[in-house]
């Protein structure tokens, strides 16, 4: 594992590196002080730069989730949402990102089960 | 170019067809680390047991036609058809014309394994169909896919990594009323014979995917196909070496095809990390499971790829990797019996584990490897530093010491277009015009 400076790292005006790397750095932080327990619902409101005042879309938000769940170190997690959120939305305006972050890739209908229980979205 | 020269009289020619290409130290040479095809056979049987399962679409090579004009002049001849792996098994001696300082050795010809992900052109249905959905394999399907595979080759592409039964929903696999795998059939054997006639006839080589975590989706109805889910199967001694017959089929197919040297290597399966639910015992960070899947232990899924390496040393003489999600998990299959290694990278696993780091400072080492999906888009900025277009990432891997790299993907809108990276990788293979070509 590498580490990370507690410091706002991007420079990228794109959300979608803004939105992972200063996710990460909340994480590092979290990570090198232990017991802050900082949460994914804070990391989460953390990593949004929103692409504009709107409220956030739900798309946006299943997003912005992914990234704090990868900032997260939680791998898995962000794998099953990935997947899921490209078949939900596979030409979205934040489908590009997902899949260069996951590495998934849209498939035909019903080839991505949902899990058992409902941990997408939630 | 191929670069196969039988010897007789060709190493003239041999060093010239290779002598304009060379653009760096790193392009040839010289007893560095390559994999081996058929170096680790002779293990016998693979505990699959009887030969052949039950194969509905006839015993392979049983329908080998018409091979497809080569147009390179190979000399490699039909092998004898025995199992025993070994080599290429045509007892012609040859030379390596041009040999990659680190590459994966296939043949006698040590190469920078350079391609695209196809991935497939009809999921699940490339190899096998699946009638059910009303799909066909390639057999059905040569002149679209002949085309796909000239857009491919076009740009510099050899290696081409298709997948082949990610999911056991069509008809290449077999099962009885009680959902016990009985064996091949569809078009499974005429779609591989297929697959390898267009290769031959376009000029491409292919890194056949077996499966995918995909497999390891619950079983039940998928949209009309019924689906196997492999959590049962390979949790299963019996179901397993059912499985491993198939692999046996399929090996067995392109062993016996005039045109087998068109597959340079497998992957016994795609990204298996993602249905592991605890930890490796040598020393990776706990596996992370996708709940969409059935997860198994670490040590099911790894007698299960163990197996699965075995059948194919002992069928085929190219060889054998897996697709490892990330280089999180660097030793996963370090104990199978695989010839190199792959891993992909995407940019999550960019942000903990730079692309650009060292295998050694990952406790890679000893075998080649390749870095099997990347996006064609390049990676994303992270931690403060900049983007990285693919132009750079293939240069990068390659002095790294990667032994080659195949990005994501020709059909499918992840993670990145064909077209727009055309140029790219045409450069990549135009700067290595020799060690890119097998």
């Amino acid at each position: 594992m590498h580490g990370y400076n507690c410091r706002v790292m991007g420079r990228s005006s794109s959300f979608a590196a803004m939105a992972v790397v200063f996710a990460l750095g909340v994480a590092a932080c979290a990570r090198t002080s232990k017991g802050t327990g900082v949460s994914e619902e804070d990391s989460a409101n953390s990593t949004s730069t929103p692409t504009s005042t709107a409220e956030p879309s739900a798309e946006e938000r299943e997003a912005k989730r992914i990234d704090s769940l990868v900032a997260l170190d939680r791998i898995g997690e962000a794998h099953t949402a990935a997947m899921l959120f490209v078949q939900r939305h596979p030409s979205g305006p934040f489908s590009a990102h997902v899949m260069n972050l996951m590495g998934v890739h849209p498939r035909p209908h019903g080839a991505v089960p949902e899990p058992p229980e409902a941990e997408v979205g939630r | 170019m191929r670069g196969l020269l039988v010897m007789t009289g060709a190493l003239g020619l041999a060093a010239i067809a290779c002598g304009g290409g060379a653009s760096t130290d790193r392009d040839t040479a010289d007893g560095a680390i390559g994999a081996t095809s058929g170096s680790s056979s002779g293990n016998g049987s693979s505990g699959s047991g009887s030969s052949g399962g039950s194969t509905d679409d006839g015993a392979p090579g049983g329908q080998v036609g018409e091979d497809g004009a080569t147009g390179d002049g190979a000399s490699v001849s039909p092998d004898d058809g025995a199992t025993g792996g070994g080599g290429q098994g045509d007892g012609a001696a040859c030379i390596d014309s041009c040999p990659a300082a680190i590459g994966i050795t296939s043949g006698c010809e040590k190469r920078f394994l350079y391609g695209v992900n196809y991935a497939w052109k009809n999921w699940v249905a490339d190899f096998g169909g699946v009638s059910a959905w009303g799909e066909t394999g390639v057999s059905k399907n040569e002149s679209a896919i002949t085309a796909d595979l000239q857009t491919m080759h076009g740009k510099g592409v050899d290696v081409i990594r298709w997948w082949m039964l990610q999911q056991l929903e069509g008809d290449a696999v077999q099962f009885d009323s009680n959902g016990n795998l009985t064996g091949t059939g569809g078009t499974l054997v005429a779609d591989i014979q297929a697959a390898l006639t267009l290769a031959a006839q376009v000029g491409v080589h292919y890194n056949f995917t077996l499966f995918s975590f995909d497999d390891f989706a619950p079983s039940g109805n998928s949209s009309g196909a019924t689906l196997h889910g492999m959590n049962p199967i390979v949790t299963s001694q019996s179901q397993l070496t059912a499985l491993m017959n198939v692999v046996k089929t399929v090996a067995q197919t392109v062993e016996s095809s005039p045109n087998k040297d068109r597959v340079v290597s497998w992957d016994v399966i795609n990204e298996p990390e993602w249905a592991i639910s605890d930890s490796d015992p040598y020393g990776d960070p706990a596996f992370s499971p996708n709940s969409s899947y059935q997860a198994v232990t670490f040590a099911q899924m790894e007698a299960f790829i163990a197996a699965a390496v075995t059948t194919l040393h002992a069928n085929s003489s190219a060889p054998v990797s897996v697709g490892g999600a990330a280089i999180k998990w660097a030793q996963a299959w370090s104990h199978v019996g695989l010839d190199y290694y792959t891993f992909h990278m995407y940019d999550w696993v960019n942000q903990y584990y730079p692309y650009d780091n060292s295998l050694a400072s990952y406790g890679v080492t000893g075998k080649p490897t390749v870095m099997g999906e990347f996006p064609l888009a390049g990676l994303v900025a992270v931690n403060g530093n900049p983007a990285v277009p693919l132009s750079t990432m293939l240069t990068t891997l390659f002095t790294e010491g990667y032994a080659g790299a195949m990005p994501w993907a020709f059909n499918d809108t992840c993670c990145g277009s064909f077209t727009t990276a055309g140029p790219d990788i045409q450069a990549f293979a135009s700067a290595h015009p020799c060690i890119t070509q097998f």
